[in-house]
């Protein structure tokens, strides 16, 4: 699959390829390529690739990151308590500060491709967290 | 929209597996029980729009800082 990007052609293996089972809430796109650059990994919606989301290991941001996994997480991703999961929160840079979405973090099975957002309701992490280099 | 007019204790039920319960009235607030699957996702709604308009912000994002890739 070919994807005009904003950094050009892209060219995305079926495999990369990952779904929002329940949707990605203020945007309708449910699929997205993953991308990784390093230790970002970008997810391009596949049918507007001009649409981008970056993403990190929330751990490599903050260590003691600890989001409780729900039960209800797992049924969403047709995972089981064994199944690897991996956890990415979103980024974005707004007048040069970065901020990361720790409440709401990004939970990926890869092995299905499947991927949610888990709102970390009663949690003490936020929307808008000022993140600086480690 | 659908209003249906519903006394404490009773119930709504969305297709098979969902189902509504007011469980309280107190003055201007209502207390609902939801029971659903466990993998059908229930937020309250202004939690749902903050998370919608961090995910609109996050596609307008200024370019990355290298450190974010070094990470």
């Amino acid at each position: 699959m070919n994807l005009k990007t904003r950094w050009g052609p892209l060219q995305a293996a079926e495999g990369a390829i990952l779904t929002f089972v329940d949707g990605l809430p203020g945007l309708a796109h449910k699929r997205w390529l993953s991308h990784p650059v390093r230790a970002v990994e970008y997810l391009i919606a596949v049918d507007d690739p001009e649409l981008v989301l970056a993403t990190v290991d929330p751990r490599r941001l903050d260590p003691n990151y600890a989001p409780a996994l729900e039960p209800s997480a797992l049924a969403t991703l047709g995972a089981n308590a064994d199944t690897p999961l991996d956890w990415r929160v979103i980024v974005r840079v707004a007048e040069a500060q970065v901020y990361a979405n720790f409440f709401a973090p990004l939970l990926i099975h890869r092995a299905l491709l499947r991927v949610a957002q888990m709102p970390l309701v009663g949690s003490r992490y936020g929307f808008n967290d000022p993140c600086a280099p480690p | 929209m659908l209003s249906l007019a519903r006394r404490p204790g009773q119930k709504i039920r969305i297709g098979e597996n969902i189902v509504l319960v007011v469980r309280e009235i107190r003055g201007r607030q209502v207390k609902i029980g939801i029971e659903a699957p466990e993998q059908v996702r229930v937020l309250r709604e202004e939690i749902f729009e903050e998370i919608a308009a961090n995910n609109l912000a996050a596609t307008q994002s200024e370019a990355l800082p290298d450190w974010l890739e070094h990470l």
